[in-house]
């Protein structure tokens, strides 16, 4: 059997693309239950928020530091098992980042603007992560990324109350439904 | 320099072989469906491909039951493995001659 230069590269692209497409498909599978795990503390933030007004800002912090906790709890596992996935943890470090970052401008900016922008600022710095993340790891981040945005600005035509119901809905659901497609365009590790 | 592998080098198990390669620990099985998917296969395609991986010793076939229903995992054989490195090896040999 002979394979000319033609053929061999040709074999090795289809090799490179196959292999790109499994190590994304493996990564897909292995961030859904952090994306249902934020989606979940998404609704509860915005849950306990209603029902506690005035303790909104702890209650953000808490939900967020939960979420970063677990996040690297979820990694720490999997890192654990396949020490070889350092990329891992420079996700959580850009969490991080992203929540700081996006903290300390809330914070600057909060009796300035809006109350409505607030809804919509920090949610949408995460979803922006996962856009830029998705430049590395699929498709399917950037995609979840830009319906949830997309989803964020339509909510911004309505008023309140229905403004903040609906930046609960659509954020805690673009999170729980883009876990589950996650999960079911993954392969399981 | 190796030879060709006859039976990796055909362009379907070629892309079986890349999958189960990049599966991470290497040792991981994958579900029939999801191979399917990412090597865009149908059905009666893979199986026969995976037929002959499987007779060479390169894959090994899992069948059980999951939630009563028949699931197929396929993975990598350490034989499989050292065949398909051997393989890469020798097309990056071939690109790297007619370069010289």
């Amino acid at each position: 059997m002979t394979i000319d230069p033609g053929e061999a590269a040709a074999s090795l692209q289809n090799i490179a693309i196959v292999e790109q497409r499994t190590r994304e498909a493996v990564f897909y599978a292995g961030s859904s239950a952090i994306f249902v795990m934020w989606g979940l503390l998404v609704a509860c933030g915005y849950g306990l928020t209603e029902l506690y007004p005035r303790s909104a800002g702890i209650t953000w912090l808490v939900v967020t530091a939960a979420g970063c906790a677990a996040t690297a709890l979820f990694i720490a596992v999997r890192t654990r098992a396949r020490p070889q996935e350092a990329r891992d943890w420079r996700i959580v470090w850009a969490m991080v980042a992203l929540t700081v970052y996006g903290a300390a401008w809330s914070h600057v900016l909060g009796p300035i603007v809006p109350q409505s922008i607030h809804y919509a600022f920090q949610p949408s710095l995460y979803l922006l992560g996962i856009i830029l993340a998705g430049l590395w790891l699929g498709r399917v981040f950037i995609i979840l990324g830009l319906v949830g945005i997309a989803l964020m600005l339509v909510g911004y035509l309505q008023a309140e109350p229905w403004l903040r119901l609906w930046m609960a809905v659509v954020q805690s659901g673009t999170l729980i439904l883009g876990g589950i497609w996650l999960h079911r365009s993954g392969v399981p590790r | 320099m190796s030879g060709a592998n006859e039976i990796i080098h055909q362009a379907m198990r070629l892309k079986i072989m890349a999958a189960l390669n990049a599966l991470v620990p290497k040792t991981t099985a994958i579900e029939f469906t999801r191979l399917k998917a990412l090597v865009g296969a149908t059905d009666g395609n893979l199986g026969a491909h995976l037929d002959t991986l499987e007779k060479a010793g390169y894959i090994v076939i899992e069948k059980r039951f999951e939630k009563r229903k028949p699931q197929t995992r396929i993975r990598m054989s350490p034989d499989g493995r050292r065949a398909f490195v051997e393989h890469v090896a020798y097309l990056r040999e071939i690109l790297d001659d007619a370069g010289a």
